[in-house]
């Protein structure tokens, strides 16, 4: 019997070659897409959990109060993890990091910058899985100025050469002796290096520094016992910040307490401030994503149920007989219950193929590093399995249930009203398909649309041309005018200022104590070291009073400037003339300097438009100025960089030149929304690909089955267009219930994604109606073959053989 | 009123060749009643559809009220075919989906006619066909002779000059096929055009002309009497 049922099977399938590769297809770019996605979702959850201790290692992060402002942020002081292991029986080990800028690295002849070095204790290697390959001593992070670096490192720098033992200078200044080689970290862990300096060394820089409990400048990470409870330990929190810094923290007006996070929930969970690993995930991309997923599955099989219930009266003559014959119901079942099984089974064929094909696609849009050859084989192969009776089972059991329910004797007269054009539930589908597609459609254009306004939006400041030089290094740090001079030269370069914050990458608060407040009660406020060039020369509008000047010698030592926003959180009718204090930089926290406020300017954006424009001052400075901004001409940039390159060769022989342009730099800040947008692109074209594909094989079977009606009402009369109308209109009614119900969804669903920022468009109605539109353009494309041919088709012919 | 000259039709298939019609001449005058008979496959029905501009033919002339149409596109034969012929199939070709109401109000839809005016005359075309009672149901509910009632009801609302039926008895018992034969001649007693074809000499009789087919040519041309005016 089972073999019997495969025969008809493989006949049908083989048969109707059209319906065939509809229904297969559909199904397989439905499997593969949902493959995609569960190979990305399956990479997300996988962060960090590749650690021998992965379940038992906690991030250290602090809840403080600090002037007014609430910050929850991973990072710890020095001390804190090295007590708890001290405190705490349950705290087994503890590392702690802290993260290097980026700084040229030198070998002999060798120079790279290096973004990814990490201080690191050497209890990393014992807390987390980073094994050794090669080491020259027991504890290779345990002295200062020692440095273990990766594989791929180690073949930069030294090639074939042994590394262990050689000396790489850091940021032209530091020699640190090679101790050990490291795997490369997998590319999902939150810890992405090149290098691994010693924690030591910086006890060795600064030991008052590295023990002074209130400076939070560093991640920690905590091994707990198998048996600990992370929660048990928090709640021991309190008493352990009183004793050890609970005078020192009442003194300067903190409030603070620890919490843990689970190392395995940071990538997806995590989203506090001051996160400096850029592998953070956003767990609701992955539920979006896995629901994109299922609804693009869910078409796939609703097209299945509808092709093949639309050819019901095809297979009505079979089923007649069967029964006839003595076939029970429960037989027909599974017979077309085996059927769609077979076609399921086909289509993940087809989709292995897809995905193999289209892997690489979703690598470059969505930046991952997907693939197949790092899955667990017998766990996929049994995930593929279940999918495929899944959807065998899901697709083909109403067209089962519906098929074998015919009674043979009606059948057999040939008396089955087909299912024709009218079946509710194949409405009710059609009518789904179009909901996810026009939410698709609809988010794809919004998400844009948003992203063009933040790239768009003006920033407060002039973008467009803003070279940025960084690491100037100490030498070119104490001689600004150095700079100044050699680079102001070179003629595509029209202005040059010094500061020390590059907007859009980056800030640095300060306290700010406004003049009549006590020292206890002042405001974290975003704050930037400038020279007189950098108002000017980055384009910020002056709104009140001056701008800092070359010509007031006093300015460098008394002058500053705030923002708008600042002034209104002040309540300062008249900002000019007022002062401020702020920590002197220079010295120790007990010291403060007095600023006089000589200018307010217009708001800027130093933040991507996901955050509020916040309160900031400018100081004028000579020191503490790494960064040069160069305000190009638009004439022959490349050229002109050329130059700078070359001028800087001369200046600095021993170190390339690293910069960047401040518009990239603002772009970079949108490329997870764009990331987002583009796969909201796909999807909206598979999914209404799919829904396609689907409505022509209804739209040729509903043609088909009015064959005779159209015959009939062009003998009355009809006319080829009348006959299209008659045709489209079905469709024109299901696309707009779509709409109307995909509308809200919509709705809902995109004005809870631009929560996120604090800059966004408003979800106006028009482009809803335009998504609608394309919909129902798209879907009249598909169907207007099938019902030209219906309605261009002599009558004569269906009414001919009647 | 109808005149066809020469009138040759083929039909081609992938390997086949086939003459349907060959040769035809045929004069109509208007409220004449013309069976055409033949045997199967003599081209009767291809006749009827090109007499009923449903088909063109592939050589020849034809003059509807002096106008050539042999010739004419697709959308030209429907708007001719709309207000001037009136079709009865031996099928019925009713359409399931609608009611009898409405089977025979379509061609009135087709040709604009505002809605109180197509339910006048919905009524009165029910009334003379004596299937009044039945305006609500659907196709399937009716017998074979009220449902060829309700075609013929259809083929005459829209005041046709010449109805074309194509075996409109074949598919109905010797009592109704009766009845649709008193309801045609009457209909060419009030001026109506008929061709009907069909197998029955008896029905035959019903008409002032029968045009014998054979093989795609007329044979033989039987006048019973002058045709009332």
């Amino acid at each position: 019997m089972f073999r019997n049922f495969l025969i008809i099977s493989f006949r049908n399938l083989t048969r109707n070659k059209t319906y065939s590769l509809i229904n297969i297809a559909g199904l397989a770019i439905g499997m593969a897409c949902c493959l995609m996605i569960m190979l990305w979702v399956q990479n997300e959850y996988s962060y960090d959990r590749f650690h021998e201790n992965a379940d038992r290692i906690y991030r250290l992060c602090i809840d403080g109060k600090v002037s007014g402002r609430i910050v929850q942020a991973p990072i710890s002081n020095s001390p804190a993890g090295p007590a708890m292991v001290n405190d705490f029986p349950e705290v087994i080990n503890t590392v702690r990091t802290n993260n290097m800028p980026t700084i040229p690295v030198k070998y002999q002849d060798r120079v790279f910058f290096e973004e990814n070095i990490i201080y690191a204790d050497n209890s990393i290697f014992d807390v987390f899985t980073f094994p050794l390959i090669s080491k020259s001593e027991e504890s290779p992070l345990a002295r200062p100025y020692t440095i273990v670096i990766t594989e791929n490192t180690a073949k930069r720098y030294f090639g074939d050469e042994n590394p262990l033992g050689k000396t790489m200078r850091l940021n032209n200044e530091l020699d640190y002796t090679v101790t050990g080689i490291v795997e490369n970290p997998p590319t999902n862990s939150l810890f992405d290096f090149e290098m691994l300096c010693s924690f030591e060394t910086r006890y060795a820089e600064n030991r008052e520094l590295l023990e002074e409990w209130i400076n939070f400048s560093y991640f920690t990470y905590l091994l707990l016992d198998e048996n600990a409870d992370y929660k048990k330990l928090e709640a021991k929190f309190p008493s352990f910040i009183e004793d050890h810094m609970g005078e020192r923290l009442a003194a300067f007006g903190i409030g603070l307490d620890y919490f843990l996070q689970p190392l395995t929930s940071v990538h997806l969970f995590s989203s506090l401030e001051f996160e400096e690993s850029e592998n953070i995930g956003n767990i609701t991309y992955v539920y979006l994503f896995s629901g994109i997923a299922l609804f693009v599955l869910l078409i796939a099989c609703f097209n299945f149920i509808n092709l093949t219930t639309a050819r019901a009266a095809a297979r009505a003559k079979e089923v007649g007989l069967r029964k006839t014959l003595g076939a029970r119901k429960s037989k027909l079942i599974s017979q077309f219950l085996v059927e769609s099984i077979i076609y399921s089974v086909f289509s993940m064929l087809l989709a292995l193929l897809i995905l193999e094909i289209a892997l690489p696609v979703l690598n470059s849009i969505a930046g991952s590093e997907l693939s197949l050859t790092s899955v667990n084989i017998p766990s996929f192969l049994l995930t593929m399995l279940i999918i495929s009776i899944g959807v065998g089972i899901l697709a083909g059991s109403y067209p089962a249930f519906f098929l074998s329910a015919f009674s043979p004797v009606r059948v057999l007269k040939g008396n089955l009203r087909a299912g024709g054009s009218r079946s509710k539930l194949r409405s009710v589908l059609v009518i789904g398909q179009f909901i996810i597609s026009i939410t698709l459609i609809a988010g794809t254009f919004f998400i844009y649309k948003q992203i063009n306004y933040m790239k768009n939006k003006k920033l407060g400041f002039d973008k467009e041309q803003l070279l940025v030089m960084r690491e100037l290094g100490e030498s070119l740090q104490q001689s600004p005018d150095l700079i100044r001079d050699k680079l102001s030269r070179i003629p595509g370069v029209e202005k040059i200022a010094l500061g020390s914050v590059s907007l859009g990458s980056g800030t640095s608060a300060s306290v700010f104590v406004p003049e009549g407040y006590a020292e206890d009660q002042g405001i974290l406020m975003n704050h930037i070291y400038a020279d007189y060039n950098y108002i000017p020369t980055l384009g910020i509008e002056i709104a009140q009073g001056r701008n800092f000047s070359s010509d007031i010698k006093s300015d460098v030592s008394d002058a500053a400037i705030i923002n708008e926003t600042a002034v209104k959180l002040l309540g300062w009718e008249n900002p000019i003339g007022k002062t401020f204090k702020i920590p002197d930089p220079g010295a120790d926290n007990s010291e403060w300097e007095t600023r006089k406020i000589v200018g307010v300017v217009k708001d800027f954006h130093i933040e991507p438009l996901n955050r509020e424009i916040g309160p900031v001052f400018f100081i004028n400075a000579n020191e503490e100025l790494s960064l040069a901004f160069l305000r190009l001409s638009t004439v022959d940039i490349s050229g002109t960089v050329d130059q700078l390159k070359s001028k800087w060769g001369e200046i600095t022989p021993d170190q390339p030149m690293n910069f960047f342009f401040v518009d990239d730099e603002f772009d970079k800040m949108y490329r997870a929304e764009e990331r987002m947008g583009k796969l909201a692109f796909y999807f909206s074209i598979l999914a209404i690909f799919i829904g396609c594909m689907g409505l022509f094989g209804i739209s040729s079977y509903a043609a088909e089955q009015r064959t005779k009606e159209i015959g009939i009402r062009k003998v009355l009369g009809a006319t080829v267009p009348n006959i299209l109308r008659l045709l489209s209109r079905e469709v024109m009614v299901l696309i707009a219930v779509s709409f109307v119900i995909a509308w809200p969804i919509a709705y809902y669903a995109l004005n809870r994604w631009l929560q996120n920022f604090a800059y966004r468009i408003n979800l106006d109605f028009s482009i809803f109606i335009f998504a609608g539109l394309i919909a129902l353009a798209i879907a009249m494309l598909t169907i207007s073959f099938q019902s030209i041919r219906a309605a261009l088709a002599n009558p004569v012919k269906s009414l001919k053989y009647e | 009123m109808i005149s066809v000259k020469n009138l040759k039709k083929i039909y081609t298939t992938e390997e086949v060749e086939t003459t349907a019609l060959n040769n035809i001449n045929l004069e109509i005058s208007e409220g004449e009643f013309v069976a055409v008979m033949g045997p199967s496959g003599c081209g009767k029905s291809t006749l009827l559809n090109l007499l009923g501009l449903l088909d063109n033919p592939t050589e020849g002339e034809y003059f509807i009220f002096d106008e050539e149409v042999s010739k004419y596109s697709e959308r030209k034969r429907a708007n001719i075919r709309k207000g001037t012929i009136g079709f009865v199939f031996q099928s019925f070709n009713l359409i399931d989906e609608l009611t009898v109401f409405e089977n025979i109000e379509l061609p009135l839809l087709y040709l604009g006619i505002p809605k109180s005016e197509r339910k006048k005359r919905v009524d009165e075309v029910l009334e003379k066909t004596q299937i009044t009672a039945r305006k609500k149901h659907f196709p399937q509910q009716l017998s074979g002779g009220q449902q060829q009632r309700v075609a013929v009801a259809r083929a005459v609302i829209a005041n046709p000059k010449v109805i074309l039926a194509d075996e409109p008895t074949g598919n109905l018992d010797s009592k109704h096929g009766d009845e649709v034969m008193q309801l045609l001649s009457s209909l060419n007693e009030a001026g109506t055009t008929i061709v009907m074809v069909t197998h029955s000499p008896t029905y035959a009789e019903y008409g002032n002309r029968t045009v014998h087919l054979f093989d795609g040519h007329v044979v033989t041309e039987n006048i019973k009497e002058q045709f009332h005016v």
